[in-house]
């Protein structure tokens, strides 16, 4: 690359990325317990999943090196906060990302 | 008449060669697969491009189908072709050159020719210009340097010098130094060389000895050249790629591979705002436009439009850059884009609105936020853009785009 050529830039900042959760499952995979960290990656707030109200699946790009599968749930947080979760299946991580339906 | 003295005749074009470079590229990233049987396909996976040398012991050659080769040879490594990574190495090859001559063109990927005269003081002796240049190369990539007075010479020399050494052809020795050489590098297309060939002519030496009237009569202008070429005394000269200062170049790193057109539209946007933002693009007319994407699976896209008028209007080059994607066939998610700003013409005036009262709100914005830059460094506003609304992983339905005047 040339000298003086310009360093690459980022061109779209994606908005919505999912953020990590420290999870604790039961035997079937389904979570029990959550903690979210903070910017520091330290546990901030701890949380109990009183009710799982929705599980879906999504399988992205399978067809590329950087597949993308995941399962989501919709749960009810003790307090009855409903939170939008999900686990990465290729790698097992937990993260928290709001989820609407795709728009056409 | 010349009024170069000989020593200095003799050294005036070098010749940086690097035969099968996209193999070579290949063997740098993978040094596992030195010493083993490897060939490189074709970029649709049927046909055997290059090989190495325990592949072609084993019978392999270039322009075998896949399963042929396969067949005699189980434990063959096949690669698959990457254009990105072997478009770095050649640029790599080009910045190498660059290290010894301003002047320096690149010829075809892996041949790269410079222009040597005036650098004599620097580097009095050949063995100096074979060090700065190996000095930004990596070894195993078997760089090849050639040294002569004329670019034909130069380039013969570079393929015969073996692995990391130089030749030095001197002027007085090309006519025979050539003369021994197979005409199948002489610059004249495929069907003329087969035509010599039919007529036995398998060596420079041989075309040399021709008449040169009777060649120009049967080949023209080309044959002229070459007939030139072979006698050692090759008149094309180097020509250099175009300086920077007439380029404005902007290169976008996709944090999220961009799969649709749209994000590839919205980040082309900003980038031609940023080029033409550029000092050296101010106030100038660009007369072509360069784009380049590279996959995440190391493909690469390049389209190159040339303006029949040389453009300053942001809107009209927009339309035209995006017209150029619009219609476009992509090989696959882009990671990077460069967008060249190139053939950038002196400074000229420009035309302001004549409708002041309609753009003084968008210039007082963009004064406020080119204030703030300066603070921050960046633009602290962003716009929000809608990249794949229909997607079903969110982070990919929208995206910030920097709001950069």
């Amino acid at each position: 690359m040339s000298p003086q050529r310009p360093a690459a830039r980022a061109s779209l900042r994606p908005i919505g990325l999912p953020r990590p959760l420290g999870v604790r499952a039961d035997a079937d995979g389904s979570p029990v317990t959550l903690a979210r960290t903070d910017a520091r990656g330290r546990h901030s707030s701890e949380a109990h999943v009183e009710s799982i109200e929705e599980v879906w699946r999504v399988a992205e790009a399978w067809w590329r090196e950087s597949s993308q599968a995941r399962t989501y749930y919709r749960v009810i947080l003790d307090g009855g906060r409903p939170l939008t979760m999900f686990r990465d299946d290729d790698t097992g991580a937990w993260f928290e990302q709001s989820y609407s339906a795709a728009t056409r | 008449m010349s009024t170069i003295r000989p020593d200095t005749e003799s050294r005036s074009i070098a010749c940086l060669a690097i035969p099968s470079l996209a193999f070579q590229c290949e063997l740098v990233e993978r040094p596992g697969l030195v010493g083993s049987p490897v060939a490189l396909s074709d970029e649709v996976r049927s046909r055997v491009v290059d090989v190495s040398g325990e592949a072609r012991l084993r019978g392999i050659r270039a322009g075998m189908t896949l399963r042929d080769a396969v067949e005699l040879c189980p434990t063959l490594s096949i690669l698959e072709p990457r254009p990105a990574l072997v478009a770095q190495y050649a640029e790599a090859l080009v910045e190498a050159m660059s290290a010894v001559s301003p002047l320096v063109e690149e010829a075809e990927q892996g041949v790269v020719f410079a222009d040597l005269c005036g650098t004599e003081g620097l580097y009095p002796r050949i063995e100096d210009i074979r060090q700065a240049v190996f000095a930004g190369i990596p070894p195993r990539l078997s760089p090849q340097l050639g040294v002569a007075g004329h670019r034909f010479t130069a380039f013969l020399a570079a393929l015969r010098a073996g692995p990391s050494k130089v030749i030095h052809v001197p002027v007085d020795d090309a006519g025979a130094y050539i003369a021994a050489q197979s005409i199948s590098h002489l610059p004249l297309p495929p069907e003329v060389l087969d035509r010599l060939r039919l007529l036995g002519i398998n060596r420079c030496g041989q075309f040399a000895a021709l008449p040169r009237h009777a060649v120009e009569a049967q080949f023209g202008f080309q044959g002229g050249l070459a007939w030139l070429a072979a006698c050692g005394e090759d008149p094309r000269p180097v020509h250099p790629r175009p300086w920077e200062q007439e380029r404005a170049i902007e290169v976008a790193q996709a944090e999220l591979p961009l799969v649709s057109r749209e994000a590839i539209l919205h980040a082309l946007e900003q980038m031609l705002g940023r080029a033409l933002r550029q000092p050296r693009a101010r106030h100038r007319f660009v007369r072509f436009i360069r784009l380049h994407a590279e996959t995440e699976r190391g493909a690469l896209w390049e389209r190159e439009q040339v303006l029949r008028e040389p453009l300053g209007d942001r809107g009209r080059l927009w339309t035209l850059l995006r017209s150029l994607i619009e219609y476009a066939e992509f090989p696959g998610p882009f990671t990077l884009i460069t967008l060249e700003l190139g053939g950038l013409t002196e400074e000229s005036g420009r035309q302001r609105s004549l409708f002041v009262e309609q753009t003084r709100r968008r210039e007082q914005l963009d004064e406020m936020v080119r204030h703030l830059k300066v603070r921050f460094g960046e633009s602290p506003l962003a716009r929000v853009v809608e990249v794949e609304p229909w997607h079903r992983l969110p982070e990919h339905r929208r995206a910030l785009l920097e709001y950069d005047p």
